[in-house]
């Protein structure tokens, strides 16, 4: 579905380097119909600017990103980001913000997917709120019911639960991981978080930087977020290991 | 409320105290005589609801083509460099001349009739207007611009739907800046050039000697302004409900 091939990218004048500084040489990455990969890295390690890329906001030096089989040349509704950041619209209600994407074909839209969208993340009956009336753990479920109502045929998360506790974010990631075995959309989850990506994703791709690269990928389809204690868990315990193991190797 | 009885009860005592003549410095007692006597026979051909209803008329004209005029320049400068190079010397030039040293050119212009004050009241508060949606439009955080061109936005429709909502709060502030000026702009005017408005009173009434009329014409001047600024603060409150909650 998603094809990153051998991808150079280098970052001229962030704020802090003058110098330009290259973020990829020639990476490449596979994503398969369907899956829910997590790419976990240190900050630093171009795994935002990898998926603002594949997003079409940004595009590499050389190499492709081939997406459905189309080169990407710009952002588009099948590849939906999901940012850290709700980015809700604070004008419009809740039920018009997921609508937002629907809306941008035509103002008279078939009400119902949005509804039914509302109902999946547990927010019918906040329909009319507006989104500052909201918590940021529901702010950020309408900010996922907004690029869910799209059918994108894939997610793109950028730390979407960061900003969230610990104990909200526990409670998203289970509703996430639910809600991809319900609807099966592809999802590519950025995250600095190694438990994160070990309970939510079915495949973990370790990225060390300078230049970003793949030191190494897990399978983590034994481990979910329901999982009571992880700590009492061998495979996540197993798992966890070999991250670590593999971002020790970053010299 | 204590301070508006206090300071009737001071007003009261320093005029009857006579330091002060009384032609100079009329006390509560008579200004009220004067603002009913203004009210119900009028001064010099015109009553008190008449000279407020054309002060009103000219700055709520002028004020609504200045908000209309600010944000269209304001955003088109925006979206177009060349509309920016042409406009922005013009809007720095004019900003640091007061708009009272136009009126003698007006004047010469257009007489002193009602074009001159609503053109003036334009050029005094249309370069706030603009630069508060040029800071509005510009501080449109770039997510959110990210996230519509993601879920299918065109140019227009990132305009329309994300940039002009964003820049509504800045809009708002200068609004707000802007009922002031516009006011303060119009009775400015209307003191030098007019033949009827509140400013034409005060400065006619002076000239008489009729200080009772000219401080009754001046507490109508603050509480208008007054009941402006909250009249904006609730259209405020209405249209941008999110404002304190970005």
């Amino acid at each position: 579905m998603l094809h990153v091939d051998r991808v150079f990218k280098t970052f001229d004048g962030d704020d802090s380097r003058r110098v330009t500084h290259p973020v990829f040489e020639g990476f490449s990455l596979d994503v398969a119909d369907g899956e829910f990969v997590a790419v976990l890295g240190p900050s630093g390690c171009g795994k935002t600017t990898l998926l603002r890329m594949i997003a079409g906001f940004e595009s590499p030096d050389s190499g492709r990103i081939v997406f459905e089989g189309v080169d990407v040349v710009g952002p588009a509704s099948d590849r939906v980001v999901v940012f850290q950041q709700p980015g809700l619209f604070p004008w419009l209600d809740v039920r018009r913000n997921v609508a937002f994407g629907l809306q941008l074909r035509g103002r008279r839209i078939d009400w119902t997917p949005v509804d039914e969208i509302l109902a999946t993340v547990g927010l019918a009956e906040f329909a009319r709120h507006a989104p500052y009336e909201l918590s940021g753990g529901m702010q950020q479920r309408v900010a996922l019911a907004r690029s869910l109502v799209m059918r994108p045929k894939m997610l793109l998360m950028d730390e979407p639960f960061a900003a969230l506790d610990a104990h909200l974010r526990h409670a998203m990631q289970v509703f996430l991981r639910d809600l991809w075995l319900d609807v099966r959309t592809t999802i590519l989850f950025i995250t600095h978080d190694v438990e994160e990506a070990i309970v939510l994703a079915e495949r973990v791709v370790v990225l060390g930087s300078n230049p970003g690269r793949i030191l190494g990928e897990l399978d983590a389809r034994d481990v979910h977020p329901g999982s009571v204690d992880l700590l009492d868990n061998a495979d996540y315990r197993r798992l966890r290991h070999r991250v670590v193991e593999l971002l020790g190797e970053v010299p | 409320m204590g301070v508006l009885l206090g300071t009737i009860i001071a007003w009261q005592l320093v005029a009857a105290s006579h330091v002060f003549p009384n032609f100079a410095f009329p006390s509560p007692a008579s200004t009220y005589d004067s603002f009913l006597q203004t009210l119900h026979h009028g001064y010099q051909g015109s009553t008190l609801l008449q000279d407020l209803l054309v002060s009103l008329e000219r700055v709520s004209v002028a004020y609504v083509g200045a908000v209309v005029i600010g944000v269209v320049l304001g955003v088109a400068m925006t979206q177009s460099r060349a509309v920016f190079t042409v406009v922005d010397p013009f809007l720095q030039f004019l900003r640091p001349i007061p708009p009272l040293a136009y009126i003698p050119l007006f004047v010469v212009w257009f007489g002193i009739g009602e074009m001159p004050k609503v053109l003036l009241i334009l050029v005094s508060t249309v370069p706030v207007i603009v630069i508060n949606t040029t800071n509005g439009v510009r501080s449109t955080p770039n997510f959110r611009i990210e996230l519509a061109r993601n879920l299918g936005a065109n140019r227009r429709q990132i305009l329309s739907r994300v940039i002009l909502p964003s820049a509504l709060p800045d809009i708002f502030t200068g609004m707000k800046v802007a009922i002031g000026v516009a006011w303060s702009t119009l009775v400015a005017a209307e003191l030098i050039a007019a033949s009827r408005g509140l400013g034409w009173l005060i400065e006619q009434a002076g000239t008489e000697l009729q200080t009772g009329i000219v401080v009754t014409g001046i507490i109508l001047i603050g509480i208008m302004g007054y009941l402006m600024d909250v009249a904006i603060r609730v259209l405020e409150r209405l249209v941008v409900p999110w404002r304190d909650f970005m």
